[in-house]
């Protein structure tokens, strides 16, 4: 899983915002975009993209998916570079997309429409509406399809054509927990094929147990990529202790920094240790304790999850995190003519 | 079959079966059947302004009211042509099929077409028919040919000029006011555009009727696909027309109008944003 199947080289993007004037009607002016997007993806991971609202997630996925055209920079797809998608059919042969919410509405079934895509796609549609889950529906004016039927008809939608790289825009939204866990295994079974596979969604929980590595977006531009596990490592952020135990004062013992206490018979300490808690630092301060006459009889390293790294990284929360934002100020851009 | 005819084809089957047509379907046939039944009825008394007495005058005469119902149907179906999907999400979707731009606008123009030029014509050789059985005498085929073909032409340059709206459209409502707009100035408000473009030039607008409005309003009329259709039928009625235009005004103003809004409305669908 080291081969690039999906790269991105400099890939940037403005907005254009209508700005009439009396003088010049059609005049735009630059709005917010994506800034020099640089990663890779291994071929057959899943790759979450988060982000706060308004990062650049949706505008980076229509770029990969050949819906709007970069300004600079290029996409290479299994060793083929291609530098506008929207212009290049090959490319966008290699690509599928499943946007955000789509509303399907009229009296035409999933069926026809999977039909109507795949003359587009120059594909079959074979078992497509059998694999998400709508071979009962396939006949069902998408009038009446619930908003989790007719996510799972965008995902159809999305895999006409097998395609190797397949971008998935929140698609959690409106699927019951039952249809969230069939989602989660299809795509594990996908990327197991070879497909790669880019999420972006805002439910951290359901994507923290599926994607391999994360991509966080802020500003328009890539804070940090990479394994979970080892952002979790770099940011530091699995350095609280949670200790509880009986008998003793354990307080004087601790010469880490601590963040909390109650002590009232049994107590209750978390400890904060800027380095993390490995096995060893750990161990030591549960024999110290124990040689100590305090009964240790909880101990558990807080495990930080995908809401903290974006805490973390963007400083969004406000819960003393910001220090740690890693957003290059200088290169924040401001709307400019 | 080609992609696009195939996509064309399944597009405008599926609007055919729509509570449009559904709509559309009585107006077309009570318009243009019964105007070729009653202005080729011996006994129907005109005004005397209308001269219906040759069987492509019944043609021309009942032109106007393919101006009124087929227009008005591909604005049914053209004004949310595009605007529905983008909105519900749908043109994502298709913008990202590895189709060409080009061939998926082209495409969706002919989708919208077809639903009602196909009615349109059915509709009118039946007419024709129509026309025979009343008057006993068919219209020579030439007559035929160019109302066929101008009537083809009249709702392609509709069908582009709605699709077109559409795009620019970015939610229902400037959708409808696009599609019904265009359709209002062209079918509605034409005459008034003219009298208030012959005040300014001054040319005497107080009476229509007059040599030189009437001259000035056949150069009007090239700017209005309705007006450009007109001509051309005109062409072929003889001299109760009196409106004097060179014929290759008209036929140059009807290639523009195939292919100036053709032109745009793909360049702007080529750049659209889903």
């Amino acid at each position: 899983m080291t081969e690039a199947h999906l790269r991105i080289e400099g890939l940037s993007f403005r907005h254009q915002i209508p700005a009439p004037t009396i003088r010049n009607p059609t005049k735009k002016r630059l709005g917010a975009g994506l800034h020099d997007i640089s990663f890779d993806l291994p071929k057959g991971s899943i790759t979450g993209l988060v982000g706060p609202n308004g990062a650049g997630k949706t505008t980076l996925l229509h770029l990969l998916s050949g819906l709007r055209s970069p300004d600079s920079g290029s996409i290479e797809i299994a060793n083929e570079r291609f530098r506008d998608l929207k212009k290049q059919d090959a490319g966008r042969n290699k690509v599928g997309l499943m946007p955000d919410t789509v509303r399907w509405q009229g009296n035409s079934t999933p069926k026809q429409v999977l039909h109507r895509l795949s003359l587009m796609n120059n594909s079959k549609v074979g078992d497509l509406l059998e694999l998400v889950g709508l071979s009962s529906r396939t006949d069902e004016a998408l009038d009446r399809l619930s908003t989790g039927m007719g996510q799972r008809l965008s995902l159809a939608t999305a895999l006409l054509g097998e395609p190797e790289i397949l971008l998935l825009d929140e698609p959690f939204t409106g699927l019951d927990p039952v249809a969230q866990k069939a989602l989660k295994k299809l795509t594990r079974e996908l990327a197991d094929r070879g497909t790669t596979i880019l999420i972006s969604s805002h439910l951290l929980n359901e994507l923290e147990s599926l994607v391999d590595r994360v991509i966080l977006l802020h500003h328009g531009q890539v804070v940090i990529e990479g394994e979970i596990r080892a952002i979790k490592r770099n940011l530091k952020l699995d350095k609280v202790l949670l200790l509880k135990g009986e008998k003793g004062d354990p307080l004087p013992l601790i010469s880490e920094k601590v963040i909390h206490s109650s002590i009232n018979g049994n107590w209750s300490i978390s400890v904060e240790n800027e380095d993390g808690w490995s096995r060893k630092r750990l161990t030591k301060l549960v024999q110290k304790l124990s040689e100590n006459g305090c009964i240790p009889y909880h101990v558990e390293v807080k495990t930080a999850d995908l809401s903290d790294i974006l805490e973390a990284t963007t400083g969004i929360d406000g819960m003393g995190l910001s220090e740690h934002a890693m957003v290059p100020l200088s290169k924040m851009e401001v709307e400019e003519e | 079959m080609n992609p696009i005819l195939a996509l064309a084809f399944d597009d405008a089957w599926s609007k055919a079966r729509s509570t449009r047509m559904i709509i559309l379907l009585p107006l077309l046939t009570l318009f243009i059947l019964g105007a070729c039944w009653g202005l080729s009825d011996p006994d129907a008394t005109l005004p005397s302004s209308i001269s219906a007495n040759t069987p492509f005058e019944v043609l021309f005469v009942a032109s106007l009211f393919i101006l009124l119902s087929s227009t008005l149907g591909v604005v049914l179906f053209g004004f949310d042509g595009i605007s529905k999907d983008r909105i519900s999400g749908v043109l994502a979707i298709q913008l990202s099929q590895p189709m060409a731009r080009r061939s998926l606008a082209l495409s969706m123009l002919l989708g919208t077409l077809l639903p009602v030029l196909i009615p349109t014509l059915l509709l009118s050789i039946l007419g024709i028919i129509l026309i025979k059985v009343q008057m006993g005498e068919w219209p020579n085929f030439a007559d035929i040919a160019l109302f066929l073909g101008a009537t083809t032409l009249l709702l392609f340059w509709y069908a582009t000029i709605q699709m077109y709206a559409s795009s620019l459209a970015k939610d229902m409502g400037s959708s409808i006011s696009l599609g019904i707009g265009a359709w209002l100035l062209f079918t509605m408000v034409w005459l008034l555009v003219t009298v208030l473009l012959a005040s300014a030039f001054g040319v005497d607008a107080t009476d229509t009727s007059n040599a030189d409005f009437e001259e000035f309003s056949a150069k009007v009329d090239l700017l209005s696909p309705n007006g450009v259709y007109h001509l051309l039928l005109e062409m072929r009625v003889g001299d109760d027309i009196s409106r004097t235009i060179s014929p290759f005004w008209v036929v140059t103003s009807a290639v523009g109008w195939t292919v100036l809004p053709l032109w745009a409305y793909i360049r702007r669908f080529q750049k659209m944003g889903a």
